[in-house]
């Protein structure tokens, strides 16, 4: 009887416990955010850890509790052979490099990994997690209207079409200036759960500069910092860090958002 | 004897730790949580077998070609300028909840702190926030209903400028001095949408309207992140976001051609500059400089020089740079980019290729 009472009691002391240091909150809804620098410029770095350094301890944002897990110079493998031990196994992976049309540098100003030959990225049964990708480079986010561009480089059948389950992937669709205040702008209007692609846009254009004596230009037709882009399955263009849909599947609506 | 001493420490015990959780949610009650940044923790990461530090590659320095030059004529109008020191935001914890009362017409979203931020957003696709600290105000109403299968029915840009201005005027938000307000360009958010199953592919529509506000002062244009306003527009002529960050000139503080850097010592600033931020540059070409007032969102509004350096590196097409250089001595704030931090190094790990995935459940 005494001894039934000292279990029970020792049950209740337990959750209770468990209760205060909110160890339920965490275990309940704690996603990670990696950070991939390229080796070939200073202000890579900088890119990456001012958005990474907002996420330093816990942040609780709507339903769910966001901190940086990786940070890593970029390798080739960090986003192919080995993706899911690093970008996917991760949340929310944030990206600074040079770039091109589908393209990431890892090291210099050769792209030598091709988002249209990456795996799925967010495939949950073959252990991937991504939900959202942000690559801070030039052009890697090519959308509709761009010359390069073909929805089969981006859907989840497509021949290595990263959208296996991933949500939403921003970034420029034009060259585009880094070493802004784009990071933080990003990282403090995602802690306040606004959508993610939308948070983006609004970094981007929050930087916006119009030098309007001589054609200050990243390139003909484009203002500083460049023009942002996302792809996303339609059903996630609500998506927030703090509450997500489900991930999309292959016959998901693919959308493609840019500005100009 | 021994077993009520055990169950009279385990009470004292329930009890202490019933007052720990609610203690803090009686206190949450008397206002908004308040969630305080913590101290910065360093985050070691996963533990990892370490090859040794990647060292970033040294300033060797790219060849820097000075194709445009301070003209005399150029210094000579520098010192006609002031550094004016910005007067405290207008914008205060009042004024954001009637504008989202009145502005953003009662919305009601969930509402959180983060720093000095105060932000609100609900289940749809409705956000508000603001800074406390520095007056920035933004919201976002339904921006991403708008993206669908149909063209936005939109104002053309003389009617969405005046939209966007009498939106910013009936909130109080119109700058007091017009004067200073340029409206450099008017921007467009396009969406096309594909269908995996059929691979039809939907047409570009204009979905929103981006009008830009940006800022003169001395007939000098402000550049950095501050001063401009931001505001989209949606079907209808509907304003569906908007984004503030202006604060009011306050004292002006002359400045005189003693206090101005010299030619010699801003090329060669500009030189050091792009040295440290383009170590892979082969050779960068100065294309452009140009005076300006910055912006950067602090306490001042001060003279700068603006640059555009075209860069050449590798096998990528030339690319250009912005950048910004003191024109001051003794700038009153930083220009440009901050140092990098020693921490963001620090913390920077080398990728073993054959990390372990990770255990844990994906969601």
């Amino acid at each position: 009887m005494v001894r039934g009472r000292m279990l029970l009691l020792g049950v209740v002391v337990a959750c209770t416990l468990f209760m205060a240091l909110g160890l339920d909150q965490a275990l309940a809804a704690q996603r990670e955010i990696g950070g991939y620098v390229a080796q070939a410029e200073p202000r890579f770095v900088r890119n990456v850890w001012n958005f990474i350094k907002y996420y330093q301890s816990w942040k609780t944002v709507g339903g769910h509790q966001w901190k940086y897990d990786q940070y890593y110079w970029m390798e080739p493998w960090v986003f192919t052979s080995s993706h899911t031990s690093f970008v996917d196994s991760q949340d929310m992976a944030y990206v600074a490099c040079h770039g091109g049309p589908w393209v990431m540098a890892c090291h210099d100003g050769i792209g030598d990994v091709d988002l249209r030959n990456a795996p799925a990225y967010g495939d949950l049964p073959n252990n991937g997690d991504m939900e959202f990708l942000v690559v801070e480079s030039c052009s890697t986010i090519t959308a509709f209207p761009d010359a390069s561009f073909d929805w089969n480089g981006w859907r989840h059948n497509g021949p290595g079409g990263i959208f296996g389950g991933l949500h939403q992937a921003m970034g420029f669709r034009t060259l585009s200036y880094s070493d802004n205040w784009i990071p933080k702008w990003f990282a403090l209007r995602t802690q306040c759960n606004e959508i993610v692609w939308e948070a983006w846009f609004w970094a981007v254009q929050m930087e916006r500069a119009f030098p309007q004596r001589g054609p200050w230009q990243p390139e003909p037709g484009v203002s500083y910092p460049g023009w942002a882009s996302a792809i996303m399955a339609y059903k996630c263009r609500y998506d927030r860090m703090g509450n997500y849909t489900s991930d999309p599947v292959a016959s998901d609506i693919l959308y493609s958002v840019w500005e100009d | 004897m021994t077993i009520k001493l055990a169950m009279r420490i385990a009470a004292v015990l329930v009890t202490l730790t019933l007052i720990s959780v609610a203690l803090p949610v009686a206190l949450a009650q008397q206002g908004p949580i308040i969630r305080q940044p913590g101290p910065i923790i360093r985050q070691p990461g996963p533990i990892i077998r370490q090859p040794g530090p990647l060292v970033l590659r040294p300033m060797l320095g790219p060849s820097i070609n000075f194709e445009a030059k301070l003209s005399p004529e150029l210094t000579e109008r520098a010192t006609n300028l002031r550094v004016y020191r910005l007067a405290p935001p207008r914008l205060t914890d009042s004024f954001f909840d009637v504008f989202v009362e009145v502005g953003l017409e009662g919305f009601r979203g969930e509402r959180m702190q983060v720093g000095d931020m105060i932000a609100m957003s609900d289940d749809q696709s409705n956000f508000a926030m603001f800074d406390r600290a520095s007056g920035l105000l933004s919201f976002s109403m339904g921006m991403a209903d708008q993206i669908d299968e149909r063209p936005g029915e939109l104002p053309g840009g003389r009617e969405a400028r005046a939209i966007a201005r009498d939106f910013l005027t009936r909130n109080e938000l119109w700058p007091r001095d017009e004067k200073q307000v340029t409206n450099p360009y008017i921007g467009h958010i396009r969406s096309a949408s594909f269908n995996p199953e059929t691979g039809e592919e939907g047409k570009a529509m204009l979905q929103m309207l981006t009008v830009y506000f940006g800022r003169m002062v001395d007939d000098t244009e402000v550049i950095g992140s501050a001063s401009k306003m931001i505001v989209q527009i949606g079907d209808g002529g509907k304003v569906v976001g908007a984004g503030i960050n202006w604060r009011e000139i306050g004292q002006a503080l002359p400045i005189s051609a003693r206090q101005l850097r010299s030619s010699d010592q801003i090329m060669q600033d500009i030189q050091t500059l792009l040295r440290r931020e383009f170590v892979q540059g082969e050779s960068l070409a100065v294309k452009q400089l140009g005076l300006f007032y910055y912006d950067n969102g602090g306490e001042y509004i001060q003279p700068v020089i603006g640059f555009e350096a075209q860069v050449r590196a590798g096998e990528m097409p030339p690319y250009s740079y912005f950048g910004q250089v003191a024109l001051l001595t003794s700038p009153p704030e930083l220009v440009g980019p901050e140092p990098l931090s020693r921490e963001a190094r620090e913390m920077l790990q080398q990728s073993p290729q054959e990390l372990a995935p990770p255990t844990k459940p994906g969601d």
